[in-house]
């Protein structure tokens, strides 16, 4: 019996020495530890997967508590690895517990036998939810040839990724610019390019296969936006040159040698043409719907007829009033004129409120994912302003952007991490100060992820469910 | 043990297996040595990482390529990849022997077990041919043969989950599995159980389709060979052992004598056709690439100009080495001619991206056009995956490019590897190497200068304007004008020459100078140049030898000089 008692006794204590007890720390640090990705002072929405980090401190040990602001913490973690990885079960409930509120990570690190603590890093949940999907296309991030890639759709909620349409089910064909109304699955479109090519267009479940090409323009349609009653598509139709640089830290500018806008109307299956958004004189191209759809914005330039460099083509934004019942177009409008200044526009999106709208600013041109120059920019509708973001821009490049269906959250490509691969980045935004919150990678299972996947994210956005039926896109 | 109590077949089967293990690797490690190379290059590496293995998941037969791009890893050392691969190959065929003896207890006395495996070494003496072929394989015949130890009464009931499994694992190769179990059934005078399978097999391929979402001819040709006629004839090769040992065998003669002959004659026949089928399969201009790309990675460049030398044929790819070749050994102004230029000035570059495009770097890399070497390589990475020399290069690229982030994922990657993280300190310490100078000057440029909006011509005058000490550009220049039969241009730019030192021009340039002093005079006349006594010589008596049209003489002679390549060469 004294036997068994023991042997009791003796495993409880193996297992309570198993369990992570809180560490009293030798020494404080008044600093903040390293971490990567970078998770500090971030707004996370309460649906989000949790974010695995790395510690980026060499030590023996590691320990981590995570909890919420002035309590016991709800996580701890010991680890001899840096590499953090969250239970998502206990992150579901810190996260259903923090709303509204912040939340702390504090890293403690074991070094000859010394434990250190570093102070707490802070972030933030956020009352409101992103949308549960984002959408991207997985591609190396190359210049003419292609052979693998894919266009995906990722729960952020957890790190659950499937395909949507990956190339090799048609021909190995280019599969891009996936695009939704009202960020919903019911209604949107890809294009795939090749020999079983065409734009396929889903409305209500059902797809249908378009050829959105005009007349003596030989390139289909290119930069899709669904206006918001989903009857209607608008679209760029682009010719573009590749020109490699010579020397410098870009490598390939992209230039649309003509550009012209259309409106695809699915009801009548009958593309609308106007000379005020296309013709010889402009190039215009990435069209965005205003949420009542009787506005497109858009972005022009000069023709390159008019321009002897590369570097002198210049996008300003612009604006055309269209009447979904009529089909007729209104007057051009010129929104906002950056040409002036050396600058060029490119991806205006419209908040779902109507009150701002986003867009990308770069030195030349219009294919701002090559240009580390390019940053975001926020043009409140209302008052005119403009203003560069810089509470989510980097040194390097900020393009492609989506706002959530709610406009409280938004996505964009950013190749800060190293310059050339581009990651989804989210920000919460507060629709009455206009101002954003400090990005935050998407959160992967394994933290270094990013370090080691070669792929790029292209053009993310964010839809509120799962798009059901993939098979449509076969 | 004594010998006489050895049993006549284990050992003649064993014998036979190291013998083939022997022979192959003899094979492998030499005349079909460019095969274990061709894999290793090109096949993406291996990576110890979840993502990539996560890939592998993605599509029919992908644990299949994991498993076989695991084994294609150990090919970075040569001999261990030609002991791998012949031991893959023989493995066949004596588990085949193992798993009939162990089904039917007699032995494949006919030794008809070999003939997979004749076929399998046929078809790998051409680059071609995955690996992942005799890997499914053999993963068949290793499961079938545990399968084969378990209690009959519990192989009714594994053999359909274990069936599925291995479908899921190596896909449609997994019919050899079924065909095992079908001689086992049937030898049970069970038939009901194979016709199940057989049927399940059919509707895994349609759920592998549907569930990967890719077309039947994918799901048909995952882990075998793209032809499907190669792999049906694989498979019907199996049938000869099976016939050998339930009726063949019977007839076998039974005297030592007899026996002994026979299987001295069989040993014989199998060697031959073996032989025949290395020989049927294989491609001498695979062989011939083989020796010159791995010379142009190990910079073995006076290799390169020896069998170039030797060469009988014309081959542009062949031409670009030789001329990289002859710029890194320092005697592209002596030697040009030396060597068949029927391409003209093309060969300096490959302009046929289609079909080498993996070797388009290397050019521009040597001058100094890192951007545009980052590109191709890049490109070679998109079309042939993330294969070794593709991630070396972009990561070298990458660092002279001054893209060190960049450049480390590259490093990241090859750092999961098992043999190619030694790489990353080499890499790391480029631009530290004072031999990297080409393109440092570079930055300055005004950036909207497009590389592929230029031509060659132009572009090689871009660099020698902005690096008038990178050799190769002016060397190249000069060679493109020479190729060209751009005389005037050649002329008027040899003053670039003062940027190296040299004593006395190069008999080559000193020819073209004969033709410029001929057609220019007075421009010759402000060159700081002379033509030496014994070029004007040689001219004169080259001049003599076209007069009098005597051309076999003029070929003798004169046929590595640039007035013979002048006159005298039609372009490819």
């Amino acid at each position: 019996m004294k036997k068994v008692i023991y042997l009791i006794i003796y495993s409880l204590g193996f297992l309570l020495s198993c369990s992570n007890h809180r560490i009293e720390p030798d020494f404080e640090q008044i600093e903040v530890p390293r971490i990567f990705p970078d998770y500090t002072n971030v707004v996370f929405p309460p649906n989000i997967a949790p974010p695995n980090f790395a510690v980026e401190e060499k030590a023996d040990l590691y320990y981590v508590e995570i909890g919420l602001r002035d309590e016991k913490p709800e996580i701890q973690i010991k680890s001899k690895n840096p590499e953090i990885i969250i239970p998502t079960r206990k992150w579901k409930n810190l996260l259903a517990k923090a709303k509204g509120n912040d939340i702390y990570f504090t890293v403690y690190i074991k070094k000859d036998d010394k434990w250190t603590k570093f102070a707490p890093i802070k972030n933030s949940i956020s009352d409101e939810e992103i949308d549960s999907h984002l959408v991207y296309r997985l591609i190396y991030p190359g210049y003419s040839l292609w052979k693998q890639m894919g266009i995906y759709q990722r729960d952020i909620t957890s790190y659950r990724q499937t395909a949507v349409i990956e190339n090799k089910t048609v021909g190995l064909g280019c599969v891009n610019c996936h695009n939704f109304a009202n960020n919903s699955p019911e209604t949107m479109l890809l294009h795939i390019r090749g020999e079983q090519g065409g734009t396929v267009i889903v409305r209500d479940g059902k797809s249908t296969k378009v050829d959105m090409k005009v007349e003596d323009i030989t390139s289909r349609g290119t930069y899709p936006a669904w206006h918001p009653s989903g009857n209607f598509i608008a679209f760029s139709i682009n010719e573009i040159g590749q020109f490699f640089h010579v020397s410098g830290q870009k490598p390939i500018e992209v230039v649309d040698r003509v550009s012209d806008l259309a409106i695809y109307d699915c009801e009548n299956d009958e593309i609308l043409m106007d000379s005020k958004i296309s013709g010889k004189d402009f190039l215009e191209t990435f069209p965005n719907w205003s949420p009542d759809g009787k506005e497109l914005y858009f972005c022009r330039a000069d023709s390159l007829r008019n321009v002897y460099a590369l570097d002198s083509i210049y996008y300003d934004l612009y604006k055309i009033g269209f009447n979904p019942d009529t089909k007729e177009f209104g007057d051009t409008v010129c929104v906002l004129k950056v040409s002036d200044k050396n600058k060029s526009i490119s991806f205006p999106r419209v908040s779902p409120d109507g009150n701002y709208l986003m867009f990308v600013v770069s030195d030349y041109g219009n294919f701002s994912i090559w240009h580390p120059e390019s940053d975001l920019y926020l043009l409140n509708l209302s008052t005119n302003e403009v203003r560069r973001m810089d509470e989510v821009n980097s040194n390097d490049v900020e393009s492609y952007h989506t706002w959530s269906s709610s406009g409280k959250w938004f996505v964009f490509s950013s190749k800060r991490m190293d310059g050339l691969w581009a990651r989804p980045y989210f920000a919460y935004f507060d629709s009455e100060t206009g101002m954003a919150s400090k990005p935050f990678v998407l959160p992967q299972k394994d933290p270094y992820f990013y370090d080691k996947f070669t792929k790029t994210f292209n053009i993310p956005e964010l839809i509120t469910e799962p798009i059901k039926n993939t098979r449509v896109f076969k | 043990m004594k010998l006489a109590n050895l049993k006549l077949y284990p050992v003649i089967y064993y014998l036979a297996f190291i013998l083939f293990i022997v022979l192959l690797t003899g094979l492998f490690n030499g005349g079909l040595s460019h095969i274990i190379y061709r894999h290793e290059q090109y096949t993406p590496v291996f990576r110890f990482s979840s993502i990539y293995f996560s890939e592998f998941l993605a599509f029919p037969a992908g644990l299949l390529d994991y498993v076989s791009a695991f084994v294609i890893q150990f090919f970075y050392y040569p001999l261990l990849g030609a002991i791998i691969l012949s031991l893959l190959i023989a493995l066949v065929f004596i588990l085949n022997v193992k798993i009939l003896h162990k089904i039917s207890g007699n032995y494949d006395k006919f030794l008809l077990s070999a003939l997979p495996a004749l076929f399998l070494l046929m078809q790998y003496s051409s680059i071609d041919f995955p690996i992942s072929v005799v890997v499914g394989i053999i993963i068949n015949q290793l499961l079938f043969l545990l399968f084969s130890y378990i209690p009959d009464y519990l192989k009714n009931y594994l053999f359909l989950i274990l069936f599925i499994i291995l479908f899921y694992i190596i896909g449609v190769s997994s019919f050899l599995f079924l065909f095992y179990f079908t001689v086992y059934s049937l030898q049970n005078k069970k038939i009901i159980l194979p016709l199940t399978g057989v049927a399940i097999f059919g509707i895994l391929i349609f759920i592998s389709a549907y569930f990967y979402r890719v077309p039947l001819n994918q799901v048909l040709t995952a882990g075998l060979s793209k032809n499907s006629t190669e792999s049906i004839l694989l498979l019907l090769l199996f049938l000869p052992s099976v016939l050998s040992v339930y009726f063949l065998s019977n007839y076998f003669p039974k005297k030592k004598i007899t026996t002994a002959v026979v299987l001295i004659l069989l040993g014989t026949i199998y060697i031959l056709a073996g032989f025949w089928g290395v020989v049927k399969k294989f491609t001498f201009s695979d062989r011939l690439y083989y020796h010159f790309s791995n010379a142009v990675d190990e910079n073995r460049w006076n290799d390169i100009l020896m069998r170039a030398s030797k060469l009988k044929k014309d081959d542009e790819l062949i031409a670009y080495f030789t001329n990289l070749a002859l710029f890194h050994t320092g005697v592209m102004k002596d030697k040009l001619f030396d060597y068949p230029q029927n391409y003209g000035s093309s060969s300096l570059f490959l302009f046929s991206p289609a079909n080498k495009i993996e070797y388009l770097d290397l050019a521009w890399y040597g001058l100094g056009f890192y951007n545009y070497a980052t590109q191709w390589a890049f490109e070679s990475m998109v079309r042939f995956g993330e294969t070794a020399p593709a991630l070396i290069k972009l990561a070298k690229y990458n660092m002279l490019n001054k893209k060190p982030l960049v450049a480390q994922k590259y490093m990241n990657v090859l750092d999961e590897t098992l043999f190619y993280a030694s790489h990353i300190d080499e890499i790391k310490h480029i631009i530290n190497d004072d031999s990297f100078t080409s393109g440092r000057s570079l930055d300055s440029l005004d950036f909207n200068l497009f590389i592929n909006n230029m031509g060659v011509h132009e572009q090689l005058l871009l660099m020698s304007n902005y690096e008038p000490e990178n050799k190769m550009a002016f060397e190249y220049l000069m060679s493109y004008y020479l190729l060209n039969r751009q005389i005037k241009s050649f002329g008027d730019n040899l003053w670039r020459i003062k940027a190296f030192p040299l004593d006395k021009l190069s008999g080559i340039y000193e020819q073209a100078l004969v033709i410029y002093e001929t057609l220019y005079p007075e421009e010759f006349e402000q060159l700081d140049w002379n033509i030496s006594d014994n070029t004007r010589k040689m001219y004169a008596q080259y001049s003599e030898l076209l007069d009098n049209k005597n051309y076999r003489d003029l070929k003798r002679l004169f046929g590595k000089t640039y007035w013979y390549y002048a006159h005298f060469t039609n372009f490819l």
